[in-house]
């Protein structure tokens, strides 16, 4: 009787990972279906950058940003204040393998799409997100800069399910 | 007694909302929103953005609120075909409406909007922050990238804090 419940608990675990698998899978760049490969040199700049908030980014504070939670922020220090009053802070910044894709417009804006594992700290413990981020950079006089960023949180199916029915109006 | 409270209640709730909306609306100011003036006129002329003369042969990646990436549009509309979804309408909240453009050919737009879904068994009513990025080619403005975040409460938002955290042990 254990043992058969173990069982059905690691069949249902083993479910749920496949299916999370099977879903950020789906999730990844078709093949060829993007120009991955022009402005080399570009490419390499934006993917140096670690941190968007790098005050040597900025394009005279030209920067919106819309946080997973549901806030949009005007300006940098807009977007860090956001994160001071919840008492956040960041702990681990981890892109899922194989999802980015920077696509380059006219050498000159460059739209980098991602999904991260994010973890933030704080007092009542860690909180762990994955999340579905576009991160928008233009280039002036030679150099890049970070205008914009956005991120959406990945769901489960079940937590879509959820969501669905607690918006909907019979 | 208890009918006055409830009404207490529901004004706080709808001045909490109002609040928080409030706080989403563009700063004056602080953006420059006069720059190439017929550019922002052709873009706000957009009004089906899934119109194929605005596709830049399909380089295009669609970001839904409910946590999916598209590559390309026909992936975006074969998603809601599949949930069985169509749109009713969609209202920009106003004041929240930001057209950006940089070097003349770059544009990023950025609103919040009540959105109302059609389905089968009812509709769907969701506040959104939206993004759309449109690229001017050969004299053109293409749609090529778009992404919605849902608002949440602040009640929704506590639930889901609370789902995502890890416990100290």
């Amino acid at each position: 009787m254990y043992n058969q419940q173990i069982t059905k608990r690691l069949t249902i675990a083993f479910v749920i990972i496949v299916s999370i698998f099977t879903k950020v899978s789906a999730q990844v760049p078709p093949a060829g279906k993007y120009d991955t490969s022009n402005y080399p040199q570009d490419r390499k700049l934006i993917m140096a950058i670690q941190n968007n908030f790098d005050s040597s980014l900025s394009l005279n504070d030209n920067y919106v940003g819309v946080g997973a939670g549901g806030r949009i922020v005007y300006g940098k220090a807009a977007h860090l204040k956001g994160f001071q009053q919840l008492g956040w802070s960041f702990k681990s910044f981890k892109p899922v393998v194989g999802i980015s894709l920077i696509r380059i417009f006219n050498g000159n804006t460059a739209i980098k799409t991602d999904m991260v594992d994010v973890i933030f700290s704080s007092l009542k413990g860690d909180l762990s997100y994955k999340v579905i981020r576009t991160d928008t950079f233009i280039k002036q006089d030679g150099k890049w800069f970070y205008v914009m960023g956005q991120g959406t949180n990945y769901q489960t199916d079940e937590e879509m399910a959820e969501d669905m029915n607690r918006h909907l109006v019979k | 007694m208890k009918m006055r409270i409830g009404k207490i209640v529901i004004i706080v709730i709808i001045a909490a909302i109002a609040l928080d909306t409030e706080t989403q609306v563009v700063p004056p100011g602080k953006f420059n929103v006069t720059n190439y003036p017929k550019d922002r006129a052709a873009i706000d002329a957009i009004r089906n953005k899934f119109d194929s003369t605005f596709s830049l042969n399909d380089n295009y990646v669609g970001i839904g609120a409910e946590g999916m990436i598209y590559y390309g549009k026909m992936a975006e509309l074969k998603s809601m075909q599949q949930s069985g979804v169509s749109f009713k309408s969609v209202t920009v909240v106003p004041g929240t409406s930001l057209l950006r453009i940089f070097n003349g050919n770059s544009a990023l737009k950025t609103f919040v909007a009540d959105v109302v879904f059609t389905k089968a068994d009812g509709e769907l009513y969701v506040k959104v922050i939206r993004q759309e990025s449109y690229v001017k080619q050969g004299g053109k403005w293409f749609y090529v990238a778009g992404q919605d975040t849902m608002v949440q409460t602040p009640e929704e938002l506590q639930e889901s804090m609370k789902k995502h955290t890890i416990r100290k042990q």
